[in-house]
């Protein structure tokens, strides 16, 4: 067998495996913030969209009341906004003020986004024929 | 554990004696069984399994090597 070093090798993986785990139990904080680390969303807003866009959604959402918990309550306006943010790569800072700079724009321009996105739907179903 | 056994680099090993097999092999194995307990290191949070599923895997390739240590040492000492 002209590859020992390569079992050696692979010895070797596993005694890191098992250290790893040994430093896992010895230290479980350092290490838990590794595993409790989240994925990142594959996700980010197009140069052309703003936060404000966003936060026209969230508010929206959590006016609804369509997002709940898993107990059914609603969601806070803090999770919704936390969920976007994750969900987009984005930082919305300060989601009570941004909803409030959303609920006090002028009439015209209140769910300037969101008719926006309703416009491009009613544009597919005319398109594609559906009555 | 069959699992762990069933990684090609085990595979291979334990396919030696029947054929030849090149060190590309060897090492593409390996880069794939380091992938595979990284993942199942990851996903597995009970260290308990953790630590029987690897422990078991090193004393497997111990094993081999020891094997083929022998089967090494004889072949210089006929020679």
């Amino acid at each position: 067998m002209p590859y020992l070093h390569l079992i050696d090798e692979a010895i070797g993986l596993l005694n890191t495996e098992i250290r790893l785990i040994e430093w896992r139990i010895k230290y479980p904080e350092q290490l838990q913030q590794r595993t409790n680390k989240q994925v990142l969303s594959p996700l980010y807003l197009a140069d052309k969209t703003t936060l404000i866009n966003i936060m026209e959604m969230v508010s929206g959402l959590f006016l609804s009341k369509d997002i709940v918990y898993q107990n059914g309550k609603p969601a806070y306006l803090v999770d919704l906004a936390k969920a976007f943010e994750w969900l987009f790569n984005i930082r919305i800072g300060d989601c009570y003020q941004n909803h409030e700079d959303v609920i006090k724009r002028k009439p015209g321009k209140l769910t300037e986004f969101l008719n926006g996105l309703a416009e491009l739907i009613k544009k597919e179903h005319d398109k594609k024929g559906y009555r | 554990m069959n699992k762990l056994l069933q990684q090609k680099f085990f595979r291979l090993l334990s396919e030696y004696s029947q054929r030849k097999v090149s060190a590309s092999e060897l090492i593409e194995a390996i880069n794939e069984l380091a992938a595979y307990v990284a993942d199942f290191s990851i996903n597995e949070q009970d260290y308990s399994v953790l630590v029987r599923y690897f422990f078991f895997g090193l004393h497997r390739l111990k094993s081999y090597r020891v094997r083929f240590e022998q089967e090494k040492n004889a072949l210089f000492a006929l020679n």
